[in-house]
């Protein structure tokens, strides 16, 4: 049923409404474009709450106590149903390791005298106790104890990234199918006015014989093309994107933290063929009920 | 071949055509006549599914148009060939193109197209114009660029309204040939006219048409 004549047919309406053609690819690309920026933002929230009990760790500042004592509290802690491991940081551990990396600014440390660092206890929790209300209660427990001095765990992180998580899910996705129908519409009416644009070459067809499939394979064929090109358009925005994020995480390290590197390349070959797709889609509507 | 039974047509409030029953046999050469607005183009329009009948029985061959499908009526309208009032030529492709057009639908390779549209061109006189597009050919151009479309595919019917309303004499008798020699290899024609010149002396029935009733059947 796809013949040569409907491709042919297709690219002379293509070459004819070129200017309309175009800002169709150009909006198509710029909705593809923020779909793809949405995906990857929803992968790496979705990663980094998933890695979260992997890189979570809660610092103990102890007081100053005697060897014994410090032992006593390691294996208290890890008899704690909630800990996954316990590390110790002498505090002459502490200070060797903060000399090496002051290697250069020295002078900040030539004026003290003695070692000001306390014992330092790294305790990581099982991933089934990553609850915001669990640690809560946790970090409570340790702050009774007489030995500890002070506690750090990043809790404003933990509530930021349980806030993000949750607003990505619950808009997030609403978003992204918002967009995607912003996408498929701007098919929609492309095609739409395509099809009225050459109604009367249609209806002729209509009367010679033409068949439903002979009249719509040409427009979902330029549906297809204005969507891979709208894809072909993101892909260039999102390469954009991906050169400069490479030239940037030589310059801020965290970029390199972000895992979206394969991802944005993958998305390079995904996004013509989900312009085709939505392309299609979007055709098949426009054109609606063919009637004889 | 065309079977009416007392088919009505209303639009809105106006009948078109009342209680038509009339039967055109395979093979034959008919008219259609009457003044303008007598129903000739409607009835025509019944024969290729362009209108359905809002009462009585309308078959052509083996398509009865008062139940046929929407998915049928392709298949009905690829055995039938028209020539239009208004010729319905596409102002944007060549006459090669226009004429193709039936060809396409029925999926014939290139070479096919070519020798059936290089015929149907050198029957009407115009097979040096297959380059040229509507809009700089004369009325009379046209015309012939439009039965030649509807002649391309060697149709079982064929159905002209008003073939020859912007010829000349010397056109219009020639227009008149090619049709009887499409007749003659077995296409059923069925010609709607107002011009008495067609159909007198032709030897043919002639139907007579009258504010949408068949007032008369001649053999002319």
């Amino acid at each position: 049923m796809i013949s040569g004549y409907s491709f042919r047919f297709a690219f002379e309406s293509l070459r004819k409404e070129f200017w309309l053609n175009l800002i169709a690819s150009l909006s198509a690309g710029i909705g593809l474009f923020i779909l793809a920026i949405m995906a990857l933002g929803f992968y790496n929230i979705n990663l980094l709450t998933k890695r979260l009990p992997e890189k979570f760790t809660v610092v103990l500042y102890l007081k100053d106590l005697p060897q014994e004592e410090i032992d006593k509290t390691i294996k208290d802690l890890k008899n704690n149903p909630m800990v996954k491991s316990v590390g110790f940081i002498p505090k002459d551990r502490a200070l060797d390791e903060l000399k090496k990396r002051l290697k250069d600014s020295n002078i900040l440390l030539e004026g003290l005298e003695g070692n000001l660092l306390p014992d330092t206890v790294e305790i990581r929790l099982k991933p089934e106790y990553m609850k915001k209300e669990e640690i809560k209660n946790f970090i409570s427990t340790l702050r009774s104890m007489p030995q500890v001095d002070d506690i750090d765990y990043g809790e404003d992180i933990v509530a930021s990234i349980v806030v993000i998580k949750k607003t990505v899910e619950t808009y997030g996705i609403a978003f992204i199918a918002l967009v995607m129908i912003g996408v498929v519409f701007n098919f929609y009416t492309t095609i739409k006015i395509l099809f009225y644009r050459r109604k009367e070459e249609v209806e002729t067809f209509k009367l010679l014989g033409a068949s439903k499939g002979f009249i719509r394979i040409p427009f979902l064929i330029e549906g297809a093309i204005i969507g891979m090109a709208g894809g072909l358009i993101a892909s260039g925005f999102l390469l954009a994107l991906y050169q400069a994020l490479l030239f940037l995480s030589s310059k801020l390290p965290f970029i390199s933290s972000l895992n979206i590197f394969r991802q944005i390349l993958s998305l390079l070959i995904s996004l013509p063929c989900a312009g085709i797709s939505l392309g299609i889609i979007g055709a098949f509507f426009g054109l609606g009920k063919i009637r004889y | 071949m065309i079977q009416f039974e007392g088919v009505s047509k209303i639009y809105e409030t106006q009948l078109a055509l009342k209680e038509i029953t009339l039967s055109i046999e395979r093979g034959e050469l008919a008219f259609i006549t009457g003044p303008s607005g007598a129903g000739k183009t409607t009835l025509l329009k019944l024969i290729y599914g362009h209108e359905r009948p809002d009462k009585g029985r309308l078959t052509v061959g083996n398509f009865d148009l008062s139940i046929i499908k929407q998915k049928d009526i392709p298949h009905l309208r690829r055995q039938i060939g028209i020539v239009f009032q208004d010729f319905r030529l596409i102002d944007t492709k060549t006459v090669f193109e226009n004429v193709a057009m039936p060809l396409r639908i029925r999926g014939l390779s290139d070479r096919e197209i070519r020798d059936f549209v290089f015929e149907s061109l050198r029957l009407v006189n115009l097979r040096h114009k297959l380059d040229a597009y509507p809009p700089t050919l004369s009325g009379g151009e046209q015309q012939r660029v439009a039965i030649a479309r509807a002649i391309v595919a060697e149709p079982q019917i064929l159905l002209a309204d008003e073939p020859t309303g912007n010829l000349d004499p010397e056109n219009t008798r020639a227009i008149m040939e090619i049709f009887k020699e499409i007749n003659v290899k077995g296409t059923t024609v069925v010609i709607a006219t107002h011009n008495p010149e067609l159909y007198t002396h032709s030897g043919r029935r002639v139907f007579k048409l009258q504010e949408g009733c068949l007032i008369g059947v001649e053999v002319l």
